[in-house]
């Protein structure tokens, strides 16, 4: 590179803030020069001439720079951003309710924890997404690895559920979840990735999936199916597989339900029939929840309920929150976290880029997940799970796995407008 | 203060236009200049984008727009690629990069709407329009 051009872009470099914006910029601008160059070189003037032609045709670096700036300036989501901070600072309400807030270590453990999840989103943005796309077998090796070594040294059962506790800290099987969700963004995106691939890749972790929950286990499967839709796979080839995935099953389904053991078959019909007889002989089940949500009306009772609701701050706290706050509030808060949903996809529909999309499309499906899930088995539409509210549950790991989540959406929206270098990948 | 000013004239006459010589590259820049203006930015946008229903690159897009009479790009070629990201980033032009380095331009599905609705009526203010004028 002459000295002259090797200036011209240094130039133009100089005013641009954004890393990414530097490079593509000067490799737009340096095979102009470079065509320039042989244009005239073709008129038959000399290497040097022809060289500083090209260069003085450009015009002004300093100018060209800094207006270029001006488009390519790294964005910050501040829509998400300020949702993800108002959804985590409603997540103190249900402490407050539950009179958590005096002499006790919940209110600082929460505040602890809401600060590393807003580190850990706030420092994803600044992590290059797109660096991960080929590295999805690392992610899948990754999240197998922790699978595998949740059902070997669990040292707590929580309703069947292997569960490994360090202090405070409880590691389950969806912390595995963020993993695949890498994993398959990135087998996805690739041209190359095989059918086969994907069958014998999803049984495998599906497997590993099962020996935790059927909930885990839902969120896996949930993902992966949605995902693949974006996928660069065959489209008559996925409704082929996925239909008879889903064949089998229900016979598996049926098969099961002719050989599985009284109480089984009693948990699934209670929840498709709450209101029979023997359910209400049960401690705290559905008519119990129902009861309790009714009548919470639509101010509230502004009594503490925790009392009467076990799992009060975490997998039943919209219904502690329902109940003192009541249905009002309720439906604020409801209002709130679907937003950050809807302001994902909406970000995921202007994308054009496959593994970004991907991604989005995997991190809307286990954030609304958990919402639904976790609400609707409280207003009644959805079996009972241990699923956590997005946010507002108590707990770190959930925290971190939904600021994970904001992570991915912060780092992607900050470099959506790079995404059209990234064809040259494929 | 008119005064002042007056006096001002008088200094600039006597300490810089006397040094100051209109040479025949300034009568030509000038001329230039006056040639470019004839064609507003709005024209250049619609030619722009006339040319962009193939697919381009930007020293392509410079070359042709030349041929169409408009200099405003001549040595000036960097600016045209301010332009484009700016279209690129409005949504209205998407990208592909070659094993070469080359980087194409093509008009979008979006874009070519606006480019039917601006060739339509020409004179009417389309809002998408200016902002993509302004930055």
């Amino acid at each position: 590179m002459s000295e002259q051009r090797n200036s011209f872009l240094e130039q133009v470099k100089a005013q641009i803030k954004s890393k990414e914006a530097k490079a593509f910029v000067s490799a737009e601008l340096h095979h102009h020069l470079n065509e320039v160059k042989s244009y005239w070189l073709q008129k038959g003037i000399s290497d040097d001439q022809a060289e500083e032609k090209a260069v003085n045709q450009m015009g002004n670096p300093i100018s060209i720079g800094r207006n270029l700036n001006r488009i390519h300036r790294p964005k910050v989501d501040w829509v998400t951003l300020v949702l993800f901070a108002a959804a985590l600072f409603l997540g103190f309400l249900p402490l407050l309710s539950q009179g958590y807030m005096s002499g006790n270590h919940f209110p600082m453990y929460k505040a602890i924890f809401v600060v590393l999840g807003g580190i850990l989103a706030l420092g994803m943005m600044f992590i290059d997404y797109r660096k991960m796309a080929n590295k999805g077998w690392i992610f899948y090796l990754l999240g197998t690895v922790l699978l595998l070594f949740l059902t070997r040294y669990f040292n707590t059962l929580v309703e069947g559920q292997a569960v490994l506790k360090i202090g405070p800290l409880k590691i389950e099987g969806l912390m595995a979840i963020p993993f695949f969700l890498m994993a398959w963004a990135g087998f996805f995106q690739s041209n190359r990735f095989k059918m086969w691939q994907f069958l014998l890749l999803f049984v495998l972790s599906s497997y590993f999936f099962l020996q935790f929950s059927l909930t885990t286990l839902f969120i896996h499967v949930t993902m992966t199916f949605t995902m693949i839709w974006w996928s660069k796979l065959n489209k008559k080839k996925i409704a082929i597989v996925l239909g008879s995935g889903f064949v089998l099953v229900v016979a598996w389904g049926i098969i099961g339900w002719m050989t599985v053991a009284y109480y089984q078959k009693y948990r699934v019909l209670s929840f498709l029939n709450p209101y029979n007889t023997e359910y209400l002989t049960s401690k705290f089940g559905l008519l119990g929840i129902h009861h309790l949500f009714v009548g919470a009306g639509w101010f509230g009772k502004h009594s503490f309920a925790d009392q009467f609701i076990p799992e009060a701050h975490t997998n039943f706290v919209f219904l502690s929150f329902t109940y003192y706050y009541g249905w009002l509030f309720a439906a604020i808060l409801i209002l709130a976290l679907s937003l950050v949903a809807l302001r994902i996809m909406f970000i995921a529909r202007n994308l054009n880029d496959t593994y970004s999309k991907l991604l989005l499309v995997g991190v809307v499906m286990v954030y609304t997940i958990q919402l639904v899930g976790n609400v609707g088995m409280i207003v009644g539409f959805f079996p009972m799970t241990n699923m956590s509210l997005p946010f507002i549950s108590y707990g770190l790991m959930p925290v971190l796995l939904n600021a994970f989540l904001i992570g991915i959406v912060l780092s992607i929206y900050r470099r959506k407008d790079f995404l059209a270098t990234n064809t040259l990948r494929d | 203060m008119d005064k002042r000013l007056k006096n001002l004239r008088k200094t600039m006459d006597r300490e810089v236009f006397a040094h100051l010589k209109f040479t025949e590259n300034h009568k030509k820049s000038i001329r230039e200049k006056i040639k470019q203006e004839t064609h507003s930015d709005e024209e250049i946008l619609i030619a722009m984008m006339q040319l962009l229903v193939q697919e381009k690159t930007g020293y392509q897009l410079v070359s042709l727009l030349q041929s169409r009479g408009i200099l405003n790009f001549k040595e000036n070629e960097g600016s045209l690629y301010v332009i484009l990201h700016r279209l690129e980033l409005k949504g209205i032009l998407t990208s592909s990069w070659q094993e070469d380095g080359a980087k194409f331009y093509q008009l979008n599905q979006k874009g070519r709407r606006l480019l039917k609705k601006v060739e339509e009526q020409p004179l009417s203010n389309h809002m998408s329009f200016k902002e993509i004028l302004e930055g």
